[in-house]
């Protein structure tokens, strides 16, 4: 469940061919590391996996993004059903201008997952982010009265409680601080066996620490991808020698 | 300060009458003969309370939708469309709103929406009976001011549902959220405050507005039994009468004193709104 497939993925701004013919194999209960200098294209390729994109007017996609062997952008397909299946952790933590106890219980609401248990489930997400304890007194408290780093865990809580399948982390610790940015990362890292996760990075360090497998972008172009290892120890292309060593980008 | 300084202006030009009566006799008063020296506010007030009454009535709901709408749903180059043809529907001035409604809203509510209620509802509603042939009356000028007030609480209120964050926006359609599951969550967790003031100011424009009211309203001093009858708005009795029969004593203070109070039903209104407005602010953060 949850494995992915871009196939001839591009996409233009307007004018601008901000990503050209991207082709990928994305396994599943993995983490699969974007990197790649500022604006090249790493965060349009992961908001075009769960079709963030089109809220953009200028935008137009081509290609086929297959989830589980159903391409997410064939003409009659759900838009909703596809960001429930494949939820996304934003760059700036932001919780709804609601509870603590609302912003995890909102997902489950709307696709009434609920049925009655709702408090267990906000229980049971706040627990895996490591939140619980230091909220459970203040449930009914508004969420953006906690801290940026509780924040960005209350975030990924409420991801989760929407039950998806592919997890998108759009560069989710860059806004932290170290600490709290570490406690983000081995939350990822805990929840690999259960999602594949798709994490956006500039940081070459953080994708060494979790990622599985890398994708190296320079300009709108796949550059390289492959098994985190050979990625850093091997890497098979020059522009990834160059930026690997920090002479670009 | 400038509220401050022409309400103590009016004040001052209105103490002769209020020397001589009180405030309970003015605002209480049914009878309004400056000749005999009876000035009786009461209406005048129940008449401009009426006529911004029905124009909110027609105005605020189809308003707001529209304004989340144009928002929400309509495209890029929709809007760029719209907006314009927003902007210059406000900016028309009241006179051509006024006499589009003595051209077309006056022979419309006499020649079509009366009859029609008095054949089906006729007295089985409160407020429907037909009483004025005219056509000039209440239901007149609350359509014409309903079409004044829309655009401007339309402009507000696509104002304030632009302001929503992108990012919260981004963050429920991620979650699964249909685009009006989002839109409603926009609404009642950002928006609600703005709109709240995007519906004060059109009552403070509807309740202020004077020349189209004057135009279609009959101006009658009385209080109305049905939603045909014509009253008096406060406004049109200032418009109507300053200038003339200055020699009646206490008249010209009168007056002063009627714009005293259509500043202070304004004021009030407008301070009991930004209480309500900033308790939902808090209520949200």
């Amino acid at each position: 469940m949850g494995a992915l497939s871009i196939r001839d993925l591009n996409v233009w701004y307007g004018k601008q061919h901000a990503l050209k013919q991207i082709n990928a194999e994305i396994a599943q209960n993995q983490i699969t590391a974007v990197i790649g200098p500022s604006g090249c294209g790493k965060s349009t390729l992961l908001k075009s996996l769960n079709r963030l994109l089109e809220l953009n007017e200028q935008v137009r996609v081509e290609g086929q993004v297959w989830l589980d062997g159903e391409d997410i952008y064939r003409r009659d397909r759900d838009v909703t059903e596809v960001r429930t299946r494949i939820g996304l952790l934003a760059q700036k933590p932001f919780p709804l201008p609601m509870s603590i106890y609302d912003n995890v219980a909102y997902g489950p609401r709307i696709h009434g997952l609920a049925r009655g248990n709702l408090d267990q489930i906000v229980r049971a997400q706040l627990e895996a982010v490591g939140l619980w304890a230091e909220v459970r007194d203040r449930l009914h408290s508004p969420a953006t009265r906690l801290s940026v780093g509780q924040q960005q865990r209350l975030c990924l809580a409420r991801t989760l409680a929407v039950e998806p399948e592919v997890l998108l982390c759009d560069e989710s610790t860059a806004s932290l601080d170290p600490i709290s940015a570490r406690g983000i990362e081995s939350l990822i890292r805990t929840l690999r066996d259960r999602y594949t996760i798709v994490l956006v990075t500039h940081d070459i360090d953080q994708a060494r620490r979790l990622a599985d497998a890398v994708l190296f972008m320079w300009l709108g172009e796949l550059v390289e991808y492959g098994p985190a290892q050979r990625f850093f120890e091997q890497p098979q292309e020059a522009l990834t020698q160059q930026y690997l060593t920090r002479e670009i980008g | 300060m400038v509220v401050v300084g022409v309400a103590a202006a009016l004040l001052l030009r209105s103490l002769p009458l209020l020397s001589t009566f009180s405030l309970f006799e003015l605002w209480g008063g049914q009878v309004w003969q400056p000749m005999r020296g009876l000035f009786g506010y009461a209406p005048f007030v129940a008449g401009s309370l009426w006529v911004t009454a029905v124009a909110m009535a027609v105005a605020v709901v189809p308003a707001v939708f529209s304004g989340i709408y144009l928002a929400e749903y309509v495209s890029e180059r929709g809007r760029g469309l719209l907006k314009p043809l927003l902007d210059l529907l406000v900016g028309i001035p009241s006179v051509v709103y006024g006499l589009w409604g003595i051209l077309f809203v006056v022979p419309l509510v006499r020649d079509w929406i009366g009859p029609w209620a008095e054949q089906t509802v006729g007295d089985g509603l409160p407020f429907w009976g037909r009483t004025s042939p005219s056509g000039y009356g209440l239901l007149s000028a609350g359509l014409v001011l309903g079409i004044m007030v829309f655009p401007l609480i339309v402009a507000v209120t696509e104002e304030v549902m632009r302001s929503v964050p992108r990012e919260m926006r981004e963050a429920l359609l991620s979650l699964g959220a249909t685009r009006w599951e989002t839109t409603k969550c926009s609404v009642r967790c950002v928006g609600l405050p703005g709109i709240l003031a995007a519906v004060v100011l059109g009552f403070s424009r509807a309740f202020g507005e004077t020349l189209a009211v004057m135009m279609t309203v009959g101006n009658v001093a009385q209080f109305p039994s049905t939603i045909f009858d014509p009253v008096y708005p406060l406004p049109a009795l200032i418009a109507n009468n300053y200038g003339e029969m200055m020699s009646v004593p206490l008249y010209e203070a009168a007056l002063m004193h009627a714009a005293l109070l259509l500043l202070g039903v304004v004021v009030v209104f407008n301070v009991g709104a930004r209480l309500v407005i900033e308790r939902l602010v808090r209520r949200i953060r």
